[in-house]
C-alpha cells in the first residue's frame, strides 16, 4: 500500500510539473505585458527596466519559470499585480470555501447517488428504474448554475427556507454554515448525482450476476444480505474512479456556482483575475488546485486498495 | 490490377458490419434529437434572414413584460423581445461546440492514432499528455486561458478544445492499436499499401463509431462549458446573445419575470440532453446494453410463473409436511428424501419456449449416492437448479414436481425454498474461484450459512468456520479464515466451497461437476474428500459430471441423460457393466479407459441437438449407430429404465 502511495506521488510530481510549465509558458508567451498591467499605459522606459529587472521578466521564460517553482515549492506565490497582496494568502484563505462546496456536493452525490442505483440494478426495467435513469439522463443535463439560479427562486427568494445569498463561515456559526451552503451543494452534486446512480447501477447489475452471488444464493442467504453485505462493496471498484473525476469536476462547477451565491471562494478571486489579467493568481490557482486533484486522485487509489484485497499486500 | 481488388476486398472486411449511423436512423429517440440539432443548426444559418426583432431593439417602457402578441415570450429588463435573444442564443450555442471540438478532434485524433500506430515513445509521451491535460478542472483551464487572453470566450474555447482532445486520444489510440495488430492491416502492408494509406483508411474508419459517441458527448460538455463562461461574463465577442449571458440578467430580475430564467435554461438543457442521448443511444447500439433490459423482461416472466407466496406453513413431522403437501398419508411407505416427477424445464427462444430438460423422473433416498451423466448441454446442471429452486433467469418448471422430504416446492414460498438452501440441500459447482466473493474473507463467506440459518452470532459462525476448513483439510485454518479467495489454489478454494456447503450439514449435497474445472492431480483429492465427508455425516450426495468414470467412483445409482431426457438408468454395476441405451454404450466406448493400449478411442460422431431442434423421434437417433426409420419418426418411452425400442434386439458390448 505504501509502495503504491509513493508510486503515485512520485508519477505526480512530473503530472505537476508539465501542468504548471504549460501554463506558465502560456501566460508569458500569449499573455499581456505584465508591465502594463501593473503601472499603466504610459509608462517610463526607466520604471519598466527597473520592474522587469525586480520581477524577473528580463530572464529567459524557462528561467522565469523555474525562478516561479522555486519561490513557489517554499509557499511564495508571488503578490498579485494589482492588489499587491500575497497570492498564497488569498488562495489559502478561499481554497476550503470551494473545497467545501465541491465536496459537500459530491457527499450528497454519493448518499444519494449509490442508492438510487442499488434500486434501480434490483429491479432493471422496472418502473422504478426506468424513472430513476429518466430522472438522472435529464438532471445531468441540467447546467449546475441554472439549477442554482432555480433553487435560490424556489427555496429562497419564494419560500424564503435559505439565505438568498452570502456565506457564513465554519468558525462564526457551523450551523449557520451548512445553512448557506445547503444551496449550492445541491446545485453541484444533482448532476454528479446522476452519474453515480447510473454507474453503481450498471456496475451492480454486472456484479448480480456473477457467479459469487449466485452461489450465496444457493445457499439460502436472502437477496438483500447478498445485496448490501456481498454485492455492493464489489460494485463500487469501478464506481470509485467516476466519484473521484466527479468531485474534480465540482470543483470547476464550485468556481461558476459560488458566483450565483456571492461566496468569496476561489471562483470569484479567479475570476476577477481573468477580468483584470492578473496572471500570478491564476498561477498559483492552477498549482493549487492540480495538488488538490492529485491528492483526490490518491484518496481514490487508497480506497481502491482498501476495497480491493489483490491491491493490498497480504 | 490484382492487387486493387485485393485492397478492396480487405476494405470489406473493415466495414462489413451495418454502421452504428445506419441503425441509428431506425431509433426513434435518436431521430427526435437529431431532427432538433438539425433545427438548431438551422436556426442559427438563417436568423438574420427572419429574425422578428434585431437583438439590439431595446424599449424601457416594456421591460420584463410577460408573452404577448407582439412579444411571444415577452420582453426583458431592457424591453428586449426574449424569443428574438433566445433564437440569436442558437449562434453561439452552434458556434462554441464548433470551435471546442473540431479542436479536440483533430488534436486527438491525430495524436491518438500516432500513439497507438507507432507505440514506443511516441506512445508515452501522447499518454502523459493526455494523462496533464485530464488533471485539471476544465473550468480552471478555461479561466486561465481567458484571462491571459483578456477575457476572451475563443480563446478560452480553444484551451477546451485543446483539454477536450485527451478524451479523443485515448478512444483512437485503443482503435489504432488493436487495429495494427490485427491480420488486415498487416496483410494490407504485404500487398504494398504505404503506411499513411493504412493508417487513413483502416484506423480512420475502424475509430469512426466509438468517435462520433465521444463528440456527442463532448458537444454537450462543450456547450455547458460555453454557458458557465458565457454566465459569469467571460467573452461576448462570439456574437450576442449566448443563453448562458442570458441567465446572467436573469439572476436578477427572474423573481419578477420567470421567463427571463426558463427560456434560455430549458434551451440549454434540452441541447444537452439531445446530445447526450445520441450519445447513449448510439453507445447502446455499439455496446450492446439493451441487454440488461431484454433480461429483466426474462426475469419477470420466470417470476409470473412462480406462486408469490407460500400458501402453507412448514410444519414439523414428515406426515403433516406430506399432508400439507396433498400427498396420501396413508400410504406406509415413507416418502423418498428427494424425488423428482416429470420435470420438465423450460426457457423463452425466439418468442417460444423450449424445454431444456424434458419428462425427468427419479427419487433418492436417504443416505445413498446418485449420479446424473451426459454431455454438456444434457441439461443435467438445470436438474440440480430446478432441485435447488434456483433456476437461471428466464427458466421455470412448465411441468412435473420437485418433492424434498414430501414436500412439493411448488407449494411453498420463495423464502420457504431459500430456507431449504444451503440448510437442507446444498450444491457445490464447477468453478470455485467464481463463486466466491473476491473482496471478502472466506471466513466471512462461510460464515454465512450459519448465520442465515442456524442465527449464529457472527463469532459463533466464525468458530465453527474453523473447525469446518479444518474438516475439508485445508491446513492452518483459523488462520486462512482471514485470507482473501485470490490467496488460494484452485483444489484449496473448491474445499473452501464444500466447506461452505456443508456448514449447517446439509442432508442433500448436490455436487455439479465438482472436479472439473481443477487440475488432474487435485482432481482424485477432492473426489475422495466428497466421498469420505459424505460417509461421515451419513449425507445423500447427487453427483452430475460429463465423467462415467467420476460416477462410477462415487455413485450407487446413475441416470445417463441425454438432450433433456434420461435415456438409461439403473445401478451403476449394471449399467456399465450391460448398457442397455446405445448411447450409454456409445459413452462408454469414448472412455480412454475402457480402450486397450493402442486400441482405438470411439468418438460419438455429431453434437448433442439444441433444446429447439426438432424432436419427433429419439433424440439420439441422428447419432446412432443402430437407429432404423422407425427411430427417427416414434417417440421413445421409458420401459424397464430405458429409452430405446431396439434394446431387446440389441447386444451392446463393452470393451472390457
Amino acid at each position: 500500500m505504501l509502495k503504491l502511495i509513493t508510486g503515485r506521488l512520485l508519477l505526480a510530481v512530473p503530472l505537476l510539473l508539465a501542468v504548471t510549465a504549460m501554463t506558465f509558458i502560456m501566460f508569458q508567451s500569449m499573455g499581456l505585458d505584465p508591465v502594463i498591467r501593473i503601472l499603466g499605459e504610459g509608462v517610463t522606459p526607466e520604471s519598466r527596466a527597473a520592474l522587469e529587472a525586480e520581477m524577473g521578466l528580463d530572464k529567459p521564460v524557462i528561467v522565469q519559470y523555474f525562478l516561479w517553482l522555486g519561490s513557489a515549492l517554499t509557499g511564495d506565490f508571488g503578490t498579485s499585480y494589482f492588489s499587491q497582496r500575497d497570492v498564497a494568502e488569498q488562495l489559502f484563505a478561499r481554497l476550503p470555501i470551494t473545497l467545501s462546496i465541491a465536496f459537500g456536493g459530491i457527499v450528497i452525490a454519493v448518499v444519494a447517488g449509490i442508492p438510487l442505483g442499488i434500486v434501480s440494478a434490483r429491479r432493471p426495467g422496472s418502473l422504478v428504474d426506468r424513472a430513476v435513469s429518466a430522472m438522472s439522463t435529464v438532471v445531468y443535463a441540467v447546467p449546475a448554475f441554472w439549477l442554482a439560479l432555480l433553487l435560490v427562486l424556489a427555496f429562497s427568494v419564494t419560500l424564503g427556507w435559505f439565505p438568498v445569498f452570502g456565506y457564513t463561515p465554519f468558525e462564526r456559526d457551523p450551523l449557520g454554515w451548512a445553512w448557506s451552503l445547503t444551496l449550492p451543494w445541491l446545485a453541484v452534486g444533482l448532476s454528479s448525482m446522476a452519474v453515480i446512480a447510473r454507474h453503481g447501477r450498471s456496475s451492480m447489475i454486472e456484479v448480480l450476476e456473477s457467479g459469487f452471488v449466485r452461489s450465496l444464493q444457493l445457499r439460502g442467504v436472502p437477496m438483500g444480505r447478498i445485496v448490501y453485505g456481498y454485492a455492493l462493496k464489489n460494485s463500487m471498484l469501478p464506481v470509485i474512479a467516476s466519484i473521484v473525476l466527479q468531485a474534480q469536476l465540482a470543483i470547476g462547477a464550485g468556481f461558476i456556482i459560488e458566483t450565483v451565491f456571492a461566496i468569496p471562494g476561489l471562483g470569484s478571486l479567479l475570476l476577477d483575475a481573468v477580468v483584470i489579467g492578473d496572471l500570478p493568481i491564476l498561477q498559483g490557482a492552477v498549482l493549487t488546485v492540480g495538488i488538490v486533484v492529485v491528492i483526490l486522485n490518491l484518496c481514490g487509489d487508497i480506497i481502491y486498495g482498501v476495497i480491493d484485497p489483490k491491491v493490498r499486500p497480504s | 490490377m490484382s492487387a486493387i481488388i485485393d485492397k478492396d476486398s480487405a476494405m470489406d472486411a473493415v466495414v462489413k458490419e451495418p454502421t452504428v449511423g445506419q441503425r441509428l436512423f431506425k431509433d426513434p429517440v435518436a431521430i427526435i434529437c437529431l431532427s432538433y440539432l438539425g433545427l438548431l443548426v438551422l436556426v442559427a444559418l438563417t436568423i438574420d434572414l427572419w429574425i422578428p426583432y434585431s437583438i439590439s431593439e431595446q424599449n424601457v417602457l416594456n421591460r420584463l413584460a410577460g408573452p404577448s402578441p407582439e412579444h411571444w415570450l415577452g420582453t426583458d429588463e431592457l424591453g428586449r423581445d426574449l424569443l428574438s435573444r433566445a433564437l440569436y442564443g442558437t449562434q453561439v450555442a452552434v458556434k462554441a461546440p464548433l470551435i471546442a471540438v473540431s479542436i479536440a478532434l483533430a488534436l486527438g485524433v491525430t495524436a491518438g492514432i500516432l500513439a497507438g500506430y507507432f507505440g514506443g515513445w511516441w506512445d508515452r509521451i501522447v499518454m502523459r499528455m493526455a494523462d496533464v491535460l485530464q488533471s485539471i478542472p476544465l473550468l480552471l483551464i478555461a479561466f486561465a486561458a481567458a484571462g491571459s487572453f483578456g477575457r476572451s470566450l475563443t480563446i478560452a474555447l480553444v484551451a477546451v478544445g485543446i483539454v477536450l482532445s485527451a478524451s479523443y486520444m485515448r478512444i483512437a489510440r485503443a482503435v489504432a492499436l488493436s487495429i495494427s495488430q490485427k491480420l488486415y492491416v498487416d496483410s494490407a502492408r504485404v500487398l504494398g499499401l504505404r503506411s499513411t494509406t493504412i493508417l487513413i483508411r483502416y484506423v480512420a474508419l475502424n475509430s469512426l463509431s466509438p468517435l462520433i459517441v465521444q463528440t456527442a458527448l463532448l458537444v454537450s460538455a462543450a456547450l455547458l462549458i460555453e454557458a458557465s463562461l458565457s454566465f459569469v461574463g467571460i467573452g461576448t465577442e462570439l456574437g450576442t446573445p449566448s443563453w448562458g449571458s442570458m441567465l446572467t440578467s436573469a439572476s436578477q430580475y427572474q423573481d419578477r419575470q420567470i421567463l427571463l430564467s426558463l427560456v434560455p435554461g430549458i434551451l440549454i438543457t434540452v441541447t444537452v440532453l439531445a446530445c447526450n442521448l445520441i450519445g447513449d443511444s448510439m453507445r447502446d447500439l455499439l455496446f450492446g446494453q439493451r441487454r440488461s433490459r431484454k433480461l429483466a423482461k426474462m426475469i419477470r416472466i420466470s417470476e409470473a410463473a412462480r406462486p408469490k407466496t407460500g400458501a402453507i406453513q412448514i410444519v414439523g413431522s414428515r406426515s403433516e409436511k406430506a399432508r400439507a403437501a396433498g400427498v396420501a398419508t396413508d400410504s406406509l411407505a415413507p416418502a423418498p428424501l428427494l424425488s423428482v416427477q416429470d420435470l420438465t424445464i423450460s426457457f423463452p427462444h425466439q418468442d417460444a419456449e423450449v424445454n431444456v430438460v424434458s419428462d425427468v423422473n427419479f427419487e433418492v433416498e436417504e443416505g445413498e449416492t446418485f449420479g446424473l451423466v451426459g454431455e454438456s448441454g444434457s441439461g443435467k446442471s438445470m436438474v440440480l437448479a430446478a432441485v435447488m429452486g434456483l433456476l437461471p433467469a428466464g427458466g421455470r418448471v412448465s411441468d412435473g414436481a420437485v418433492e424434498f422430504e414430501g414436500v412439493d416446492h411448488r407449494t411453498l414460498s420463495r423464502r420457504q425454498i431459500a430456507s431449504l438452501r444451503g440448510r437442507q440441500i446444498a450444491i457445490i459447482s464447477q468453478d470455485p474461484m467464481a463463486s466466491l466473493s473476491p473482496v471478502h474473507t472466506i471466513g466471512k463467506q462461510i460464515s454465512e450459512t450459519m448465520r442465515v440459518h442456524l442465527g449464529y452470532s457472527a463469532k459463533q459462525a466464525w468458530e465453527e468456520s474453523a473447525k469446518v476448513l479444518d474438516l475439508v483439510g485445508v491446513p492452518d485454518a483459523k488462520n486462512r479464515l482471514n485470507d482473501y479467495p485470490h490467496q488460494f489454489s484452485g483444489g484449496m478454494a473448491q474445499r473452501v466451497m464444500i466447506a461452505a456447503a456443508l456448514a449447517c450439514k446439509p442432508k442433500i449435497l448436490l455436487a455439479d461437476e465438482p472436479t472439473t474445472a481443477l487440475d488432474v492431480r487435485i482432481q482424485a483429492q477432492v473426489l475422495q474428500l466428497i466421498n469420505s465427508l459424505r460417509e461421515e455425516m451419513g449425507m445423500t450426495l447427487i453427483m452430475v459430471s460429463h465423467d462415467l468414470g467420476v460416477i462410477a467412483e462415487t455413485c450407487e445409482r446413475i441416470a445417463v441423460m441425454y438432450a433433456g431426457e434420461i435415456v438409461e438408468t439403473g445401478k451403476t454395476s449394471d449399467v456399465l457393466s450391460s448398457p442397455q441405451h446405445p448411447y450409454t454404450s456409445a459413452l462408454l466406448h469414448a472412455m480412454p479407459r475402457n480402450v486397450p493400449r493402442g486400441g482405438q478411442l470411439l468418438t460419438i460422431p455429431g453434437i448433442v441437438p439444441p433444446p429447439w431442434a426438432d424432436f419427433s423421434g429419439c433424440r439420439f437417433a441422428p447419432r446412432c449407430a443402430f437407429a432404423t426409420e422407425s427411430c427417427t419418426t416414434h417417440k421413445q418411452v421409458m420401459i424397464n429404465e430405458v429409452r430405446c425400442e431396439r434394446t431387446q434386439e440389441l447386444e451392446l458390448q463393452v470393451i472390457r
